[in-house]
């Protein structure tokens, strides 16, 4: 079965207000894409309506043109969003709930019968030793590879990436994407990154939002800094009359975790 | 109008909303004080010390025979009271969690109808959530609103005198009282954990069991242990009633007055009172 994701014409209003406006673009199979923008894009809202979590008001979004279900499409999100009295190993284990029956999910994360590719996927992360740790105790930067092998354990041929490397150092941002790269192998990857430097070094394209348009949509190669302030620019006061602070290419760029909207 | 007067409106604003809240809360106690009698003076007058302190001083010193604190058989004496007065809030406590649970998930409109696991529910789904939810909430409201006394005259003319009937009180009233602070704290957890647990394809039972009650775990078990300590408290009185316990104790040396017993029993409830305040702490650390 193919694996392009497809957006066509989707629009998202939250009370109102369009988070994301007649978005189309398509996303082969295999192709590692990173989308960029200042805050309040819709660059989050893009990843939750790709992961079916939230229905488009307009539009289509598609996978190997049937609509997004359960199990073909993970989304993975902040860090923060993991169960800190929990375990890493329960976290990931989250992540099967879907692939299980009911009664045995109901137990499953605390009680593993098959914990062996949760395990596996934090040994690929480097997170063997902290396996039984709450996650409350562990480093941003492990937080977010617990909350990346939670969607992978998913086995997904399309993972989505919420700003995996948020709150992280430089270092550990880069440690971060090079266990992505080698766990994703030739499945999508879709990412949501602040840090443009990191979109252009290590991604193939690159897609600028901004006020809930695509701005453009090139290979990373060819996006440029004009091309990035001026998409900065385009969107540089947030619904607050606030000015957005952008400046592309930094590590410390973070947006806030998104306001959530169902 | 620049930014620094639009500053200062606001501020200006916030202050007198302020002011406001308060003056509107002064009168409300007033109101209240005047309703209720309230006399702080009344108490500290000359006569009022001297008849407190004839009251008191007539129970000591405190009776400590053993035929009152064992009995003849170890089961009709105080210590055994005691005993039975745990006894009923451990299980009325127990009881009142088993009946929570449920009307909690019933109560919580993240639960129901509205938040991460309703994001492609039908309108029909959410309306009828939302019906699940008030009626919920109505039982709630209900069962906690009956005080626990009455409960037990309720419970005492069902299943007769003796500890069920205080068991049955208290697990009716507190299920009222732990089902809304569950739901309320189910209904205050974050939406994205919720979210993120959700999109993995769980179930909402599942999603319910791994993504929300977690979150909130600590706070659920903590206000449990709270309300344990409060069933100790209330099944020291339920004895007013025939509802078994140290309450018994209670009422019947009051109305013989026999005073040096009364002592004696309140201090077995105040060291009934410390000793589930430690342990309450205890679980409560291991817990966090």
């Amino acid at each position: 079965m193919s694996h392009q994701l497809v957006f066509d014409g989707v629009t998202k209003s939250f009370d109102g207000s369009p988070a994301v406006r007649d978005l189309s673009f398509a996303v082969s199979g295999g192709e590692r894409v990173a989308i960029v923008g200042p805050s309040g894009a819709g660059k989050t809202t893009l990843l939750r309506l790709a992961s079916g979590t939230i229905a488009t008001d307009s539009g289509r979004v598609s996978l190997g043109g049937e609509p997004i279900t359960g199990g073909r499409v993970a989304l993975a999100y902040h860090g923060e969003t993991l169960i800190g009295r929990r375990s890493a190993l329960a976290n990931v284990l989250v992540g099967r709930l879907g692939a299980l029956p009911w009664w045995q999910g109901l137990l499953e994360p605390l009680v593993p019968r098959s914990p062996e590719p949760a395990l596996a996927l934090l040994d690929a992360m480097g997170l063997t030793e902290k396996a039984g740790a709450r996650t409350d105790s562990l480093s941003s930067g492990e937080r977010q590879r617990v909350a990346l092998a939670r969607a992978l354990v998913q086995d997904p041929p399309v993972l989505l990436a919420d700003e995996p490397t948020t709150n992280l150092d430089p270092k550990t941002s880069d440690t971060v994407l090079d266990v992505l790269d080698e766990v994703v192998g030739d499945r999508t990857l879709l990412t949501v990154l602040h840090d443009t430097g990191l979109a252009r070094e290590r991604f193939e394209r690159v897609i600028g939002l901004a006020d809930g348009r695509v701005q453009f949509d090139r290979p990373a190669n060819s996006v440029t800094d004009n091309r990035l302030e001026d998409l900065f620019d385009s969107d540089e006061t947030t619904g607050d009359g606030s000015r957005t602070p952008a400046v592309p290419g930094t590590h410390t760029q973070n947006d806030p975790i998104p306001s959530w909207h169902v | 109008m620049s930014e620094k007067t639009t500053r200062a409106n606001a501020t200006g604003a916030h202050r007198a909303r302020s002011t406001l809240w308060l003056l509107a809360f002064v009168a409300v106690l007033i109101v209240a004080a005047w309703i209720a009698n309230a006399n702080p003076l009344a108490v500290l007058t000359r006569d009022a010390g001297a008849q407190m302190w004839a009251f008191a001083a007539e129970g000591f010193p405190p009776d400590v025979s053993r035929e009152y604190i064992v009995g003849r058989s170890l089961r009709d004496g105080l210590l055994w009271a005691v005993i039975e007065t745990l006894a009923i809030s451990i299980v009325g406590t127990t009881l009142a969690v088993v009946l929570a649970v449920p009307l909690a998930l019933a109560s919580a409109a993240t639960v129901t109808y509205r938040g991460p696991l309703y994001a492609g529910a039908s309108p029909t789904r959410r309306a009828v959530g939302r019906t699940l939810n008030r009626a919920g909430r109505f039982v709630l409201s209900f069962l906690r609103s009956v005080p626990e006394l009455v409960w037990g005259f309720l419970f005492v003319t069902a299943v007769g005198l003796g500890p069920f009937a205080g068991v049955l009180a208290l697990g009716i009233h507190n299920a009222g009282v732990l089902g809304k602070l569950y739901a309320d704290f189910l209904e205050d957890t974050d939406p994205a954990t919720t979210e993120a647990v959700a999109a993995s394809g769980a179930t909402r039972l599942q999603t319910v069991c791994h993504g929300m009650v977690p979150q909130v775990s600590a706070t659920l078990a903590s206000y449990t242990l709270y309300r344990w300590e409060c069933t100790i408290r209330s099944a020291s009185i339920l004895g007013f009633v025939g509802a078994g316990g140290i309450g018994y104790y209670l009422v019947i040396t009051i109305q013989r007055l026999q005073y040096r017993k009364l002592l004696t029993a309140i201090v077995a409830v105040f060291a009934l009172v410390l000793l589930s305040d430690h342990l309450a702490e205890r679980l409560r650390t291991k817990l966090a």
